[in-house]
C-alpha cells in the first residue's frame, strides 16, 4: 500500500537537493533577458521629483506671502470691532488726553503760524494753488511736521517766481488773496481740530480698552498695550491720508505713510502716530496697572 | 519568524523584478537557481543540458512574472515552469516514449517498499538508469506530487499509461536497490 517509505525518502531528499549552476549561468540569462526598458524609468522618476520640488516651492511662497495679508486683515477686523464697540462708551480719561492735545496744538499752531507768516512775509501775492498746499500738509502725520517747513519753503520759493510774473495783477490779487488766506486759515483750523479730536478719541479708546482688559484679567501685558496703540495709529494714519475735510486722498501723506512703514520699526510708527504724548500715555497705563 | 521575513523579502523582490529590476532578478535567480537545477536534473541526465533548461525556465519566469499573482508559493510556481521546460526538452530529443505494452501485472499492493535510506547521489543514479518515460512519470508522481490525471495531461498520455509507467518504474527501482544492497528487506503489503 502507498505511501511507500522508499519514495518518501526519495521525495524528501530530492526536494531538498541543490545543484549549483555554473558560474556564467547568470551572465547567460542576463544576455537572454536583454536590455529591458529599465533606463527610461529613472528619468521620469527624477522629473517627478523636480516637478514636486518646484510645486512645493510655489505653494510655500504662496503661503509665505499670504501670511502677511492675513495678519493685516485680522488687525483691521479687530480695529473695526473695537471702534464700533467704543463709539458710545465712557468719557475720555482726563489725565493724559489734554496733555497730548495741548502738545499737538502747539505743534500745529507753530506749523500754521510759520506757514501763514512765511506766506505773508515773502509776498502778499500768493496764488490760491500754492496756498492749498499748507492745509493739506498740516493734516499729515506729526512725524512729517519736521520735514514740512523745508518743503513749504520750496513751494513758496516757486510761488514767489510765479508771483513776480503776476505782479501786474497785484492789486486785484491782494484783495483776493487776503480773503483766501482767511478762508484757508479757517479750513486749516477746522481740519486741525478735527484731527486733534480724532487723536484724542483714539487715545480714549486705547485707555478704555486697557481698562477693560484690566477688569477682565487684572493684568495688562505690554503686547496688548502695543497692539491697542497700533490700532489707534492705523486709524489716525488712515484718517490723515483720507482727509475728510478736503474729500481727497493726500498723495504725499500716503507716500510718506508707506515710507514710514517700510523704513521704520513698528514702535517708531506708534510713536509717530501718538506723538510726544505716547510716553505719557504709556506711563499712565503702567501706573494704572499698579 | 524567519520564514515570514523570507517571504516578505520574496514579495519585495518579485515586485521589483516585475518592473524589470535587474538586481532583483539576479537575487531571485541566486535564491532559486540551485533548487531548480536539481529539479531539471531529475529529468535530464546531463548537467549542462539541465542548466540550459533551467536558464530557459528562468527566462520564462522573468518574462511571465506578471502572471504570478502571489497565489501559492513562488517556489512552487517556478518549479512548475522548470518541470514543463524539462519535459519539453525531453520531447525535443524524442527521448520521451511510453511503451504501453506491459500491463500492470498486479495491483499496486504488490509494490514493495524499501526501508533502506539512500544518499541523494545514489537515488539520482538509480533514477538515471530508468527509461525516460518511466523516469518522468516516477519523478512527477513520487517527487513533485502530481496526480495521475495531471501527469496524463502534462505528458499527453492516458491516465492508465501513467499508472503503468509508474508501476514499471517502481519495479525497476526495486531491482536497482536490490543490486545495491545485498541484504534486502523486501516486503509486500
Amino acid at each position: 500500500m502507498a505511501p511507500i517509505k522508499f519514495e518518501e525518502n526519495i521525495r524528501e531528499k530530492l526536494q531538498e537537493r541543490e545543484i549549483q549552476p555554473s558560474e556564467g549561468a547568470w551572465k547567460k540569462l542576463e544576455m537572454q533577458l536583454g536590455e529591458t526598458p529599465q533606463q527610461k524609468k529613472p528619468t521620469y522618476f527624477w522629473m517627478a521629483i523636480a516637478a514636486s520640488f518646484i510645486g512645493m516651492l510655489l505653494v510655500g511662497s504662496w503661503f509665505f506671502f499670504k501670511k502677511d495679508t492675513v495678519t493685516n486683515q485680522l488687525v483691521n477686523e479687530d480695529q473695526i470691532e473695537t471702534y464700533q464697540e467704543e463709539i458710545f462708551q465712557e468719557k475720555p480719561n482726563e489725565d493724559i488726553a489734554p496733555i497730548l492735545t495741548k502738545e499737538d496744538d502747539a505743534i500745529s499752531e507753530t506749523e500754521k503760524e510759520t506757514s501763514i507768516e512765511s506766506l505773508k512775509d515773502e509776498t502778499n501775492l500768493v496764488s490760491p494753488k500754492d496756498l492749498k498746499v499748507t492745509p493739506i500738509q498740516k493734516s499729515k502725520s506729526v512725524a512729517l511736521s519736521k520735514e514740512n517747513p523745508g518743503q513749504e519753503k520750496i513751494n513758496h520759493e516757486k510761488s514767489t517766481d510765479q508771483i513776480l510774473r503776476e505782479r501786474k495783477d497785484a492789486e486785484e490779487a491782494i484783495t483776493y488773496q487776503k480773503t483766501d488766506v482767511h478762508k484757508m486759515e479757517n479750513e486749516a483750523t477746522i481740519a486741525k481740530l478735527e484731527e486733534e479730536n480724532f487723536i484724542q478719541q483714539k487715545v480714549d479708546e486705547v485707555l478704555q480698552e486697557v481698562k477693560k482688559i484690566q477688569e477682565k484679567n487684572n493684568t495688562v501685558s505690554m503686547a496688548e498695550v502695543d497692539a491697542l496703540l497700533a490700532k489707534a495709529q492705523r486709524d489716525i494714519a488712515t484718517k490723515r491720508i483720507l482727509n475728510s475735510n478736503h474729500h481727497k486722498v493726500n498723495a504725499q501723506a500716503l507716500l510718506m505713510d508707506v515710507e514710514t512703514e517700510l523704513e521704520r520699526g513698528f514702535r517708531d510708527k506708534v510713536f509717530d502716530a501718538l506723538g510726544e504724548g505716547f510716553n505719557k500715555v504709556r506711563t499712565a497705563v503702567a501706573e494704572r496697572n499698579n | 519568524m524567519r520564514v515570514i521575513s523570507l517571504h516578505k523579502n520574496y514579495v519585495k523582490l518579485i515586485g521589483k523584478a516585475k518592473k524589470g529590476n535587474r538586481k532583483a532578478q539576479h537575487e531571485l535567480f541566486e535564491l532559486f537557481a540551485p533548487k531548480m537545477m536539481s529539479v531539471c536534473r531529475q529529468y535530464l541526465k546531463k548537467q549542462e543540458l539541465a542548466e540550459e533548461v533551467m536558464l530557459n525556465g528562468f527566462l520564462k519566469v522573468f518574462t511571465r512574472l506578471e502572471s504570478y499573482k502571489g497565489e501559492g508559493s513562488f517556489e512552487g510556481w517556478i518549479r512548475r515552469i522548470m518541470v514543463n521546460e524539462s519535459i519539453s526538452q525531453l520531447r525535443k530529443g524524442k527521448k520521451l516514449s511510453f511503451n504501453d505494452d506491459a500491463t500492470i501485472e498486479n495491483s499496486i499492493d504488490h509494490v514493495a517498499y524499501i526501508e533502506t535510506e539512500l544518499e541523494v547521489a545514489d537515488i539520482q543514479k538509480m533514477i538515471d538508469t530508468l527509461p525516460e518515460g518511466y523516469k518522468t512519470v516516477f519523478v512527477l508522481y513520487a517527487v513533485e506530487g502530481y496526480k495521475h490525471s495531471e501527469i496524463a495531461e502534462l505528458l499527453q498520455i492516458s491516465e492508465s499509461t501513467s499508472k503503468t509507467q509508474l508501476f514499471k518504474a517502481r519495479k525497476m527501482l526495486q531491482k536497482a536497490v536490490n543490486k545495491q544492497n545485498n541484504t534486502l528487506s523486501y516486503g509486500t503489503h
